[in-house]
Parts: structure tokens; sequence; C-alpha cells
């Protein structure tokens, strides 16, 4: 049987945890999204399953292109440009 | 529907594109951003949607509420929010909000009746910002830097961790199931 790594020990015994219970806690990853997006810049983008299938200039044009083609689910949200701003709250 | 699976729902922070080159001499920092995914009732697609806990309302940009036929005429209060540099007046109207878990469809969800306000001009690249009425007070909302998540539980769940009781009357439970 493996024994539990030493780091995960030490995290343990600092955060007050069992080694067991940090040894059986996962990691988060930020979503990252698709490589796809470089060149749609300024524009809205529908995504899933991480792909970009559909693009347009505006998000009402998005809208309604999926309705036309009967695509459901996708999440929209414009793709920033290269030298916009961070936005904070609503910028 | 789809009944939605039972909390606590675990959202990713999601990466803003290109914001590590704003940052060159950190390697590897990047924005990123505590986001998750909502719709309204009759949208066929979700919505990025910005957990903003300093913000007091929840926002939508024009095109939702057009899409929906929410109409600022309907608004039950105006107020002037200071957005951009400028005074914006914001038309708050009575509207449902969806929460969807991750990696769901459209018809998983989770739905509440709230203010909505309608924002005219948007600059976001997400079309909606979930604030403290209308989404902080519907759920027990937890952001951690370090897990690099966004984990949304029932209201009560607060009360639970940490001893303290909720003020204010309970808001009606959102429904799983409309």
């Amino acid at each position: 049987m493996m024994g539990v790594p030493l780091v995960a020990k030490v995290r343990g015994w600092l955060s007050g945890r069992s080694s067991l219970e940090v040894d059986q806690m996962r990691t988060s990853e930020p979503i990252r999204l698709p490589e796809e997006i470089r060149g749609a810049e300024g524009r809205w983008v529908a995504l899933k399953d991480g792909k970009i299938v559909a693009v347009q200039d505006t998000p009402s044009n998005l809208y309604a292109y999926l309705h036309s083609r009967k695509v459901t689910g996708t999440t929209i949200l414009r793709v920033p440009g290269e030298e916009e701003p961070e936005l904070v709250g609503l910028g | 529907m789809a009944p939605a699976s039972p909390f606590p729902w675990i959202f990713p922070y999601v990466e803003d594109p290109h914001s590590a080159t704003r940052y060159p001499s950190e390697s590897g920092r990047s924005v990123l951003r505590p986001f998750v995914e909502v719709s309204l009732p009759g949208m066929e697609q979700k919505l990025a949607a910005l957990v903003d806990s300093g913000s007091e309302h929840t926002l939508v940009a024009r095109w939702v509420a057009q899409t929906v036929g929410l109409d600022p005429a309907d608004a039950v209060h105006s107020v002037v929010l200071g957005i951009s540099g400028d005074d914006i007046r914001v038309d708050l109207v009575p509207g449902r909000m969806r929460l969807h878990p991750p990696d769901s469809d459209i018809d998983t969800y989770v739905e509440w009746e709230t203010e909505l306000g309608i924002v005219d001009r948007w600059r976001p690249t997400w079309s909606v910002l979930l604030g403290q009425i209308g989404f902080f007070d519907r759920f027990t909302v937890s952001m951690h830097r370090g897990a690099l998540t966004c984990v949304v539980e029932g209201w009560g769940k607060f009360d639970e961790r940490f001893g303290i009781r909720l003020a204010g009357p309970s808001p009606p439970n959102p429904r799983f199931r409309p």
C-alpha cells in the first residue's frame, strides 16, 4: 500500500485535517478558453463543451444565429480585445 | 427540465483571455474571475455571469432584457449607479433568474424571483453581474483564490458553518423544478 506523501502529511498537519483527508482532496484548475478565441477579439462567441460553436459581432446576432440553427445550451460571452482594459465590475 | 444535482455547486474560476500579457514581469500571472452560468426564463442559451459581492444589484445587459421581453417601463425602481465614471440611471424590473450547475445543459437549473437592473451601456465581456440583491440574498456563496473556485450552496448553509444567525426573513427557496 502506498504511503501518504510527506507533503500531504505536512499540509494536513498545518490545516488541522488528517493526512488521509488531504490525500483525498482534489486541486482546482481555472477554466481556460480555447485557443480558437484568438482572432475573435471584440466579438461574441458561443461556447459548448470547451469549443466555439459560433461567432458573431453582436450578442443579438449570435443569439439569433444559434436559434436559426436550433443550437441550444451554449454559453455566451464576448472575447476581450488585447488592448482592452482590465475591467472591474461593470468597468 | 432535468433535476439539478444537490449543492454544493463548484465553479472553477475562468481565466480572462490575454490577461497574462498585462503582467509581463510576473510569469504565470493572469486575471481569474469567478464566473457562473445563468439564464433568464425563455432563453435558449446560457450567459457567463460575474459573481460580484461588491455590487448591491444584479444587473443585466440591455440585449439580455430585450431577448426575454423585460421592459424598462415595468421598473419598480430606478437608481443612479456610478459606472465607468458616469452617472447611469438603471431601471430595476421584477424578473426571474436561473443558475445552472457546472457542465449542465440549459434545462438544468434553480430559479428564483428577483429584481434585475437593465443597463444600456454595457462594456464587460460577461452579460450578467450577480450582486447582493438577486444572488447573495439567495445562496451562500464562497470564493477562495487559493482554491480558484466559487462555491454556491443553500441559503442556510452559512448559519450551519459559522453559527451566525441569518438576519431577516428567509427568502423562498429557489425552485429546482419550475
